[in-house]
């Protein structure tokens, strides 16, 4: 793939790059942003190969899913050596859900039923329902088998669905 | 395991989400540009370790000057227990008490002579059995004799 294809196939998959990226940066839009920079340069500059064995936007997902662990595992170094140069513990921050942003009420609600999941469960349902990918093909950007990915979708549909459901009986008045 | 209702309705609510979250997706143009720029930020967070003045202690600069001066100390200490005065007077004094003990054919002390008594030899010894004290001559004239 040349690099004019290459940043065209990008550009097309640039929406729900970033709707990933903000998935696995904890819903953070900086850091999503800083970690699909950091995606874009791996891909353009080579360091991160895309060779046909696989849907490109599967293994594109793939390159932003650990190019977000890389960030984050980073980012945890870096806040305990400043808590250690700051002689005192500051706790750490939790994933920023819907900070900036004053989102739909029924997304928000979707969003902490979805922090109540595993990681597991998380990506594999934001894969499938948010980006239309198969179960196989999420499988593929998690790099479990499809056993594996299909256990964590059904459990994780079924409690999701259970937390959304106990949501609307606890808050029917605010309806979806 | 399989839920038989239909996903339209958790669909629908992903999808509410992902069309907010497109609208919230930066300029593809602007980040390529910042990219290809190789700017700060471009390239991510610093590896680990690499931040200057942040990470490493605040003598990793002049490590190598740290490590030379240990050296040198341990090296001076060395020198003055091997070349001190006084240590090298201890030296010569064994060194003649050893030669004067081996040309003597095993140096005894003056007074040595007053702890011998009687019998201190069995201290000193370890008898034999089967050859009576002060026989061992005849024995071995007997043994010849045989032979």
């Amino acid at each position: 793939m040349t690099p004019t294809e290459l940043e065209a196939q990008l550009r097309w998959l640039h929406k729900e790059s970033f709707g990933w990226a903000l998935h696995c940066c904890g819903r953070d839009e900086p850091d999503a942003e800083d970690v699909l920079q950091t995606t874009y340069m791996k891909v353009l500059s080579g360091s991160a190969r895309f060779e046909g064995r696989s849907a490109f936007k599967t293994w594109l997902f793939g390159v932003i899913r650990r190019t977000a662990q890389e960030h984050r595992r980073r980012a945890r170094l870096r806040e305990r050596r400043a808590e250690r140069i700051a002689g005192e513990a500051a706790p750490l921050e939790a994933p920023q859900i819907e900070r900036d942003i004053v989102r739909a009420e029924s997304s928000r609600r979707l969003v902490e039923a979805l922090e109540l999941l595993s990681e597991r469960q998380r990506e594999v349902l934001h894969l499938v329902f948010y980006q239309d990918l198969t179960i196989e093909e999420a499988a593929g950007v998690m790099d479990v088998s499809l056993g594996s990915a299909r256990t964590h979708y059904e459990r994780g549909k079924a409690r999701l669905r259970a937390l959304l459901e106990e949501d609307k009986r606890e808050r029917p008045a605010a309806g979806r | 395991m399989n839920d038989p209702r239909p996903d339209a309705e958790l669909r629908e609510r992903f999808q509410q989400l992902r069309s907010e979250d497109r609208s919230a997706a930066p300029d593809f143009a602007a980040l390529i540009a910042r990219v290809r720029d190789g700017s700060p930020e471009a390239v991510g967070p610093a590896p680990v370790g690499r931040e200057a003045g942040f990470d490493r202690p605040w003598w990793w600069a002049r490590r190598w000057v740290w490590a030379a001066g240990s050296l040198a100390a341990a090296a001076a200490v060395a020198a003055v227990m091997v070349f001190h005065p006084a240590g090298r007077a201890d030296r010569e004094f064994e060194r003649t008490v050893r030669a004067f003990a081996a040309a003597s054919g095993g140096w005894r002390t003056p007074t040595d002579v007053l702890l011998d008594i009687p019998g201190s030899e069995i201290t000193r010894t370890v008898p034999r059995v089967g050859v009576p004290d002060g026989m061992e001559g005849l024995n071995g004239a007997a043994r010849r004799n045989r032979s």
